[in-house]
């Protein structure tokens, strides 16, 4: 559907005289992960038939650049989403590869934004047919007390009435890993969320450890996860990531630099199973729940 | 340096590589061994903190005594461990459990405990990990490895075994292999040797293989070369010797007929003053005593007849013919036997017609050959005068008989008579005429027999060799 929208709006391009700006692409950090992402974003879009050179940049050689006033700013991570909104808050900008908790706190007029997370409704969603084969039907979650993005999708979660989400919230100060035992006791998943107090470094390790003590499947949110310890990742992948990025942008350039009425963009994702912890967990994967990307 | 003899050299040069390879071979494998045995402690020692480190993390991360307390059992029950301790990231000591029952030395190990926290997200793991392992505490364990101990044990005899063996088994190779090899130069020094004493006919036994056997066929070419060099080099030598002989011979011979041709010169000379000397003294006695006697005797004959003047006319026709006989002695030159014996005969035979006495003469054809010097005929015509004035003088015969003939190498003359002679053993030595002939029979280096015949009369045998008148 993207694919054949993409080529209408190029026929349109080609027959309409009038050109949107330029697209400059300002990576958060000269990393090896900000460039890969560019370039893959150049090459989806190169693939998609846009053949004008967009402009690649770090934040440090993109600041107080002065730019037209129908240029694109594509902002990749959150350093460059939140610092160049403050500086062209009248430009157009799309951010990508950033989570939703990332988001500038003031953002400009026109922007969109491509997110790296994934909506928490999937996970539960995917998280519902591994409940079906546990004899517990209580999902757990656990987030930072101060995550109140997080805390406000979790609200937003529709979820069957025989199942019972059970949501831990953790102080700053606390170890999660600590206090999850009780909750893991009787749990029949764990859903993994991007919050960085709970799922990051150390406390991450011994999150899963519980959860494997405990034997309770955990729903990831990466690729990584799977790698892990974590049973199935509902994740979109980066090229995925940089497609959508690349859509957005080919959008824009279509509309003549119009809004496309919705700001946040989800990238096509996959559903993959780790079998190893699958066999251990005596758990069977359901039928279709390998990977493949859907929409 | 060590050993002269070549096989022990051949054996050192073979064995010493051979002991220097094994040497270091089973150095070198038992420091592997010993390596191995030590890496197995440690990955044994790995191992176990593997283990502790998995199951303690969590109790290590959150400070759960107890749980600590049920690994380290678990460990020391399970890997036989000495003593276990937890130590926490601050260095204080959580749990600290001892096995009595293990006794011995102790490996001992410690291990820190890290936390790796996974990196969950995709986009950062691009980039480069930098997330740093946080240390949870540390492990200290110890346990006594008495199988290491019996394989690093182990380890030392089979090394030792098989460097035994193989040493062995080297020098045996190196013996068999280097038997043909010292045996054939061993030939070949023996047989230098022998060359070396002038054997010529030794030769080495070509037992060698290859090179070495060419070698050696070469040498006994070079032997036989040398023996065909001395063999005609002896020849040449016997050659010059034998040669050099003949001209010492012949300058020995040249030497004596020299000294013979000097001596015979000296005698010539000798013989030609002799000669001169006798002819002088005859002449003398010619001419002085002859001509006294010849002018006396014809003085004598102008007078008177008379017994005084017969008996003085007879002494001195005696002593004329004694002197013709000494004169006639005296100048026979280069004269035989035969001649003076016929002039003996042709002086005796008027005085034995005068005394009517028949004489018998024979003489040998052979007497004309022998030559007779001039002092040996005097000695023959004195014996033959004395032995014929004694016939007439003492035995009445009448008939005499003379034979001389050469029997075996001497000559011998016989003269016999018919008269009658009865002789005394005691007169015959004492008789002086007798004891001259036989002085005179002595010098002419022959001997005088006198004997009765059968008729009475007298037989004399006078025997002379043939030599004895060169």
């Amino acid at each position: 559907m993207t694919r054949l929208l993409a080529v209408f709006s190029l026929l349109f391009c080609v027959l309409n005289p009038v050109q949107a700006g330029s697209v400059h692409i300002v990576l958060s950090e000269q990393n090896q992960a900000y460039q890969q992402a560019a370039r893959n974003i150049q090459a989806a879009l190169k693939q998609q038939g846009f053949d004008d050179a967009s402009q690649i940049s770090n934040l440090a050689e993109f600041s107080n650049q002065s730019l037209n006033a129908d240029d694109l700013i594509v902002s990749l991570g959150a350093s460059a989403s939140q610092k160049l909104s403050n500086t062209y808050p009248e430009h157009r900008h799309l951010f990508s590869y950033i989570d939703k908790s990332a988001l500038p706190a003031t953002p400009p007029k026109n922007w969109e934004a491509v997110l790296l997370d994934q909506p928490l409704q999937r996970l539960v969603d995917t998280s519902l047919d591994i409940l079906k084969q546990g004899p517990s039907n209580t999902l757990v979650i656990a987030v930072s007390a101060g995550n109140i993005t997080l805390r406000e999708d979790i609200t937003q979660v529709k979820l069957p009435e025989h199942i019972k989400l059970e949501v831990l919230v953790v102080d700053e100060d606390t170890e999660p890993a600590k206090i999850i035992d009780k909750a893991l006791f009787n749990a029949g998943a764990l859903i993994a969320v991007r919050d960085k107090h709970i799922w990051s470094g150390e406390n991450a390790k011994w999150m899963l450890y519980q959860s494997y003590k405990y034997s309770v499947p955990v729903i990831g949110y990466s690729k990584s996860f799977l790698k892990a310890g974590a049973l199935v990742s509902v994740y979109a992948s980066l090229a995925e990531t940089a497609n959508a990025t690349a859509a957005r942008i080919l959008d824009w350039h279509t509309q003549q630099g119009k809004p496309s009425g919705e700001r946040i963009h989800y990238p096509r994702y996959a559903i993959e199973y780790n079998k190893n912890i699958a066999r251990a967990l005596k758990i069977t994967i359901p039928e279709g729940g390998q990977a493949n990307v859907r929409d | 340096m060590f050993a002269t003899k070549l096989k022990t050299q051949l054996l050192l040069i073979t064995i010493l590589p051979l002991l220097f390879t094994i040497t270091v071979v089973s150095i070198f494998i038992l420091f592997d061994v010993l390596d191995g045995i030590e890496s197995e402690v440690v990955k044994r020692g790995e191992s176990i903190a593997g283990q502790a480190s998995v199951m303690s993390e969590f109790p290590l991360y959150t400070g759960d005594v107890d749980a600590l307390q049920d690994i380290a059992d678990l460990m020391i029950r399970t890997h036989d461990l000495s003593y276990i301790r937890f130590i926490d990231n601050t260095g204080q000591l959580m749990l600290h459990e001892h096995n009595a029952d293990v006794t011995g030395t102790l490996r001992e190990f410690s291990f820190p405990v890290y936390l790796q926290a996974p990196n969950l997200e995709d986009f950062t793991n691009l980039g480069s990990d930098n997330t740093q392992p946080a240390a949870l505490g540390t492990i200290d364990f110890g346990f006594v490895n008495n199988s290491a101990e019996a394989q690093r044990f182990e380890a030392y005899t089979k090394v030792l075994s098989i460097s035994m063996v193989a040493l062995a088994l080297g020098v045996i190779m190196v013996y068999l292999f280097s038997r043909r090899i010292s045996n054939a130069i061993g030939n070949l020094v023996n047989t230098a040797e022998k060359l070396e004493n002038k054997d010529f006919a030794a030769r080495a036994k070509e037992n060698g293989a290859g090179e070495l056997l060419s070698f050696q066929r070469s040498f006994n070419a070079m032997i036989s070369s040398l023996e065909q060099n001395d063999a005609e080099l002896q020849e040449k030598i016997s050659a010059a010797t034998a040669s050099l002989n003949y001209t010492v011979n012949q300058l020995s011979e040249k030497n004596v007929a020299l000294a013979q041709q000097r001596q015979e010169t000296i005698d010539l000379e000798r013989s030609k003053a002799i000669l001169e000397e006798r002819e002088r003294i005859m002449r003398d006695m010619h001419d002085g005593i002859g001509g006294q006697l010849v002018a006396s005797l014809a003085m004598l004959e102008r007078e008177q007849d008379s017994e005084m003047k017969q008996n003085i006319h007879t002494v001195l026709t005696e002593c004329l013919n004694d002197l013709r006989l000494i004169i006639h002695s005296l100048s026979m030159q280069n004269s035989v036997l035969g001649s003076l014996l016929a002039d003996f005969k042709y002086r005796t035979s008027r005085k034995l017609e005068q005394l009517d006495i028949e004489l018998e003469w024979h003489v040998d054809m052979d007497a004309d050959h022998l030559a007779i010097k001039p002092q040996t005929g005097l000695h023959l015509l004195r014996i033959l005068q004395e032995a014929f004035t004694n016939i007439l003088k003492h035995s009445g015969a009448d008939k005499i008989r003379l034979s001389a003939e050469p029997v075996d190498d001497n000559f011998r003359i016989v003269i016999e008579d018919n008269g009658q002679f009865e002789p005394k053993p005691e007169t015959l030595n004492a008789c002086h005429g007798i004891r001259n002939m036989r002085s005179r029979a002595a010098k002419l280096g022959g001997s005088l027999d006198i004997e009765t015949i059968g008729s009475g009369g007298c037989r004399l045998i006078l025997s002379f060799p043939c030599t004895a008148s060169p």
